[in-house]
């Protein structure tokens, strides 16, 4: 079919083209040219402020590398995934993919990322913690590198606790119970549409719930590792947030999920006191709610076993179509190690992964980027075993989370029974 | 009496779509105004949106969420021009690229389906029925799922990262929604009119650009009108097709003002979705006056 | 009329006329009229064969492949097809999706078509009220609409606000399972200002010679409305009432956009096309989103034959 398409495709080049001529003003210098420069295509998602910075970086490497033509290729975080993902599938695919979650296994696992062994004399990543290193590791081989570091905490806003009257919490002994008590009190107390916290059910909580019990979101070999009953235990949580005002009603949980821009949430807008995030967002949320909000280990840690790791922010990985791996690698090579990527970027990937190229930095931080920079060194030592990459199929966990979660929020389903259905449904999508 | 409907339906009391019984002035007064109370009313709930969205405009992007009250406590216009140069382009680039692909869009809608709507809607050839079939089963797919075979497509032409998979279709009559409706309207056309032409002597192509589209006035300024907004939204295949940065069109840069990872520029972005809606309200307020009786002048007595 | 003579003569074989000179006549006639067709179609059938039909066919293929997009299709026969018998959410969103289109296409249409007639006129001021009733449809799809329609039926959206007035308190309406549906209804009908724009210039193309007619035979503006107006205007009512049902099967950006991708809460405003798009590209499963999607596609064409035998009892051509 392919064949008889192109044989009508040409047809109609023929017969459209010159109609057109006149129209058309597509940017159509393509690869090829013997001796020209050697042209990667860079895809990343993210606004424009991430746009600029990486144009920076691009700048200073095509300084460097004369012979090398870097084109980013970016969209927003929600549309990113389609375009690559049609891309890809049309084998016309950028070399460099930006990639994060679950994304590495589902593109690695289906063959369509470079094994970056095959360049890993381009690439230096002697320098990176093996652990960080490890969250790129898919079925044994190196296929996506992590651009920063980063890990799963809370965001307090001191402020309102002083409003509230409601003691500070020690994060190195709290509890569950405690983060219950505690943001019940503050919802008690602030009243007027102001609460302890958003419903903090997603599949980064389940993950250190999970941890905090001794198993794992994942297991090594691409499983489930949460057992129902530990699912059905956060969604009882999740319930007496609700029920007791920590935590708001369903309908306004369902909004806030609808709408999920840092300065919509919670926090953001002085409406919570604190927040399960990731903590490269306390920059952003700094500024959104105009208050000095500070990190907080998550509850639980002290309980149990540490739940706690520190993720990748991001990957930089290659698709395994690239015409040019090397001159990829190249530039890969150039945003984990060089200093003056580092200084374009600052921590808009992520705390760099680079010791070294990470001190260089330090000084320009903002002091929102200042606390979490401080807040990952503290973590470094405190934190669990790295877990197994999300293996494929997994993308699908954070939908199916989301809609149990509502259906649990709203009374249509017993934590128990959403627990088991969440095992069943996150089983078919592993394909266990 | 002796005035056409046209001079009738000036006067707002009296046209031939008003209630019968005749009017005697008081009650008819009053009951304009009740309409246009009415009119009013509803016409706010139309507004209200966007006037919240021309509020936020005004408004410093750090309280557009903090504080969602309809008037803005403080007024910043900065968000324009920090909007029109947020970008790795000024604007109006953006604006520019958009207008190249709307203009040749309308173009080719105008004139290729006029041209497919005429044969359906007045001539008589083999497998007619089952070729309009197909043309109306053309809309009944999503996108989601035609979207990478037509990556495919356009990938083998070298097309992407160009505007001629934007382009080129709208030149092929592909856009099945505008030929059913000059279908519509060509039929309800009365037949003796191209029987006079071709008593006159006029062939097919006469009769189609000399008789029948001067009276499809009303559906190509539908057509004009819809192609252009349409084209001028059509976020998805801008975003599929088009990788370079510079080719971008004004619904990809909205997006990137907004980051779901990181800070968005909310004031920017409500401030340019404002100035973006200027072009698609200008056409849409130009060629609304052909879809009316009274002010332009009617097709046939 | 003519056009009827002329279907005969094509159709018609020799044995009714007697004079064949005439006949042969015509013969060339209809050969002649069948070329200007072709001519006038080419456009649209090269449109057809290089760029329509190649995607369509090839969604038809992967519909019976189990394909990832990342890996070449695999084909499995019929089994996508078999899985959509036992997908309770599949099943939900077509609960969902027929809900909708039954209940917002003739609510739009209705009020599309009251509006048309009244914003009809020639005076000045109307222009300004079409155009605002227009704004709406304009925005498209969008970011700000999500947040604009958060706005509105949020918590602490303008309808809460106005309830509070009366000491009603009111839901989070966007996002409560039991009214999503609801306000995405609400939107949809906000945007009447598309089908209100055919109408208006369907209108438009009423020769006023009907209604001079009828002045003269002294016909009340009523009865002009029944006998004249509606007649002449069910062609365009018909167009607005296929299109606007083979949308509403579709829909899918608003939903998509005020429920962030999700269909939520709780899978309320999982319209049919948002779950093609789900199983599509988030669940790498394309070969099941196709059959999802020529399974949706059969349906709308039932539907739009059906609305085709039915027109044949209710819309008036001119021809």
């Amino acid at each position: 079919m392919r064949q008889m398409t192109r044989r009508q495709t040409l047809k109609a080049a023929a017969v459209a083209a010159p109609t057109l001529g006149l129209w058309a003003c597509g940017n159509d210098d393509s690869t090829g040219g013997d001796g020209g420069p050697v042209e990667l295509r860079y895809a990343f998602w993210g606004g424009d402020s991430r746009a600029q910075m990486t144009q920076e970086m691009i700048d200073e490497f095509e300084a460097e590398n004369a012979d090398i033509d870097v084109r980013p290729d970016y969209s927003d975080f929600g549309a990113y995934w389609d375009k690559l993902a049609t891309s890809v599938a049309s084998g016309d695919a950028p070399d460099i993919i930006t990639m994060g979650g679950a994304y590495p296994s589902e593109y690695a696992g289906r063959g369509s990322l470079l094994d970056l062994g095959q360049v890993s004399d381009i690439i230096d990543t002697d320098r990176i913690d093996a652990a960080v290193l490890d969250n790129g590791m898919i079925d044994g081989s190196l296929y996506a590198l992590p651009t920063g570091v980063n890990t799963y905490a809370v965001v307090a806003n001191r402020a309102l606790f002083d409003e509230a009257g409601v003691d500070f919490p020690d994060d190195r002994t709290w509890t569950w119970d405690d983060f219950l008590q505690i943001c019940v009190a503050l919802s008690e107390s602030l009243g007027d549409d102001r609460f302890g916290t958003q419903d903090a059910t997603n599949h980064n909580t389940l993950m250190l719930w999970a941890r905090q019990r001794g198993e794992s979101l994942y297991t090594a070999d691409g499983g489930l590792g949460i057992s129902a009953e530990s699912v059905a235990e956060w969604w009882e949580l999740a319930l007496q947030l609700r029920d007791r005002g920590g935590a708001p009603s369903a309908t306004l949980t369902a909004e806030l999920e609808s709408q999920n821009a840092p300065e919509q949430t919670l926090i953001g807008t002085n409406s919570a006191g604190l927040s399960l995030i990731w903590s490269n967002v306390l920059d952003v949320l700094r500024q959104a709610s105009g208050e000095e909000l500070v990190l907080l280990k998550p509850p639980g840690e002290s309980e149990g076993q540490p739940g706690t790791w520190l993720g990748p922010s991001m990957f930089y990985t290659i698709s395994a179509d690239s015409d040019h791996p090397e001159e990829a690698a190249e530039l890969v090579d150039f945003m984990l190690n060089d200093p003056d990527a580092a200084e374009a970027f600052l921590t808009d990937r992520g705390l760099p992964v680079n010791p070294e190229v990470r001190e260089e930095i330090l000084d320009e931080l903002t002091p929102g980027q200042r606390v979490e920079a401080e807040f990952l060194t503290r973590m470094e030592s405190e934190v669990g075993e790295a877990p197994p990459p999300p293996p494929v199929g997994s993308s699908e966990t954070a939908l199916i989370v989301s809609r149990l979660n509502s259906e649990v929020l709203f009374d249509r389903l017993t934590p128990q029974e959403a627990a088991e259905q969440f095992v069943a449904e996150t089983e078919a999508a592993l394909g266990v | 009496m002796a005035t056409s409907l046209d001079q009738l339906s000036d006067d707002p009391t009296r046209t031939v779509r008003d209630e019968p019984g005749g009017s005697p002035r008081t009650p008819s007064r009053r009951r304009r105004l009740y309409k246009h109370v009415i009119l009013i009313v509803f016409g706010f709930a139309m507004l209200y949106p966007l006037l919240w969205m021309l509020s936020s405009s005004i408004k410093p992007s750090d309280v557009i969420f903090r504080e969602p009250s309809l008037i803005p406590s403080a007024f910043d216009f900065s968000n324009y021009t920090e909007g029109w140069n947020a970008l790795a382009r000024p604007f109006h680039h953006y604006l520019f690229n958009s207008l190249i692909i709307v203009v040749a869009s309308v173009i080719g809608n105008l004139l290729t389906c006029s041209m497919a709507a005429y044969a359906f809607a007045r001539l008589q050839f083999r497998g007619k029925k089952w070729f309009f079939a197909a043309m109306l089963a053309t809309i009944m797919l999503p996108i989601h799922v035609v979207i990478v075979p037509q990556y495919i497509l356009f990938n083998e032409l070298d097309w992407i990262n160009t505007y001629y998979p934007l382009i080129v279709p709208k030149f092929l009559a592909t856009d099945a929604f505008f030929i059913f409706l000059m279908v519509q309207f060509i039929r309800g056309l009365p037949r003796e009119l191209d029987d006079a032409a071709r008593i006159d002597g006029c062939g097919h192509f006469r009769i189609y650009a000399r008789v029948i589209m001067p009276l499809c006035v009303p559906a190509l300024a539908t057509t004009a009108i819809f192609t252009f907004i349409w084209v001028w939204n059509d976020f998805y295949s801008q975003l599929i097709f088009l990788t370079d940065p510079d080719l971008y069109t004004v619904p990809v840069a909205l997006r990137t003002f907004v980051d779901s990872q990181g800070e968005s520029a909310w004031g920017p972005l409500f401030a340019m979705s404002i100035v973006a809606l200027g072009p698609i309200f200008g056409f849409f307020l130009a060629g609304q006056r052909y879809l009316v009786r009274g002010i332009a002048t009617t097709g046939i007595k | 009329m003519n056009g009827t003579v002329k279907e005969s003569a094509t159709e018609q074989q020799p044995d009714a006329a007697g004079n064949s000179g005439r006949r042969s006549q015509r013969n060339t006639l209809a050969k002649r009229e069948g070329r200007a067709a072709y001519l006038f179609l080419a456009p649209w059938f090269i449109g057809m064969l290089v760029i329509t039909i190649g995607p369509i066919l090839g969604s038809l293929y992967l519909s019976f492949t189990d394909y990832s997009l990342l890996q070449p299709p695999e084909w499995v026969g019929l089994d996508n097809f078999r899985r959509m018998l036992e997908d309770s959410r599949l099943h939900s969103a077509i609960v969902v999706t027929v809900t909708y289109v039954f209940v917002s296409v003739p609510l739009q249409l209705a009020l599309a078509l009251a509006l048309a007639f009244f914003l009809d006129r020639g005076v000045r001021g109307l222009a300004i009220y079409r155009s605002v009733y227009y704004l709406p449809s304009l925005l498209g799809s969008s970011v700000a609409i999500a947040i604009l329609w958060r706005q509105i039926f949020g918590t602490e959206g303008l309808i809460n606000q106005i309830l509070d007035v009366f000491g009603i308190q009111g839901e989070g309406w966007v996002s409560h399972p039991d009214y999503a549906l609801s306000t995405l209804i609400v939107l949809n009908v906000w945007t009447f200002g598309s089908p209100m724009v055919i109408f208006l210039a369907g209108l438009r193309q009423i020769p006023t010679m009907y209604y001079e007619a009828a002045e003269v035979d002294g016909a009340g503006g009523w009865t002009r409305f029944w006998r004249i107006t509606i007649p002449l205007l069910t062609p365009i009512i018909f167009f607005n009432l296929v299109l606007q049902l083979i949308g509403a099967f579709q829909t899918f950006t608003q939903a998509f956009i005020v429920s962030g991708g999700t269909g939520g809460p709780a899978d309320s405003t999982l319209f049919y096309t948002l779950y093609v798009y789900q199983r599509g590209f988030g669940s790498f499963d394309m070969g099941y989103a196709s059959a999802l999607a020529w399974f949706l596609l059969v349906v709308i064409a039932g539907f739009t034959a059906i609305n085709f035998l039915a027109a044949k009892r209710w819309v008036h051509y001119g021809d």
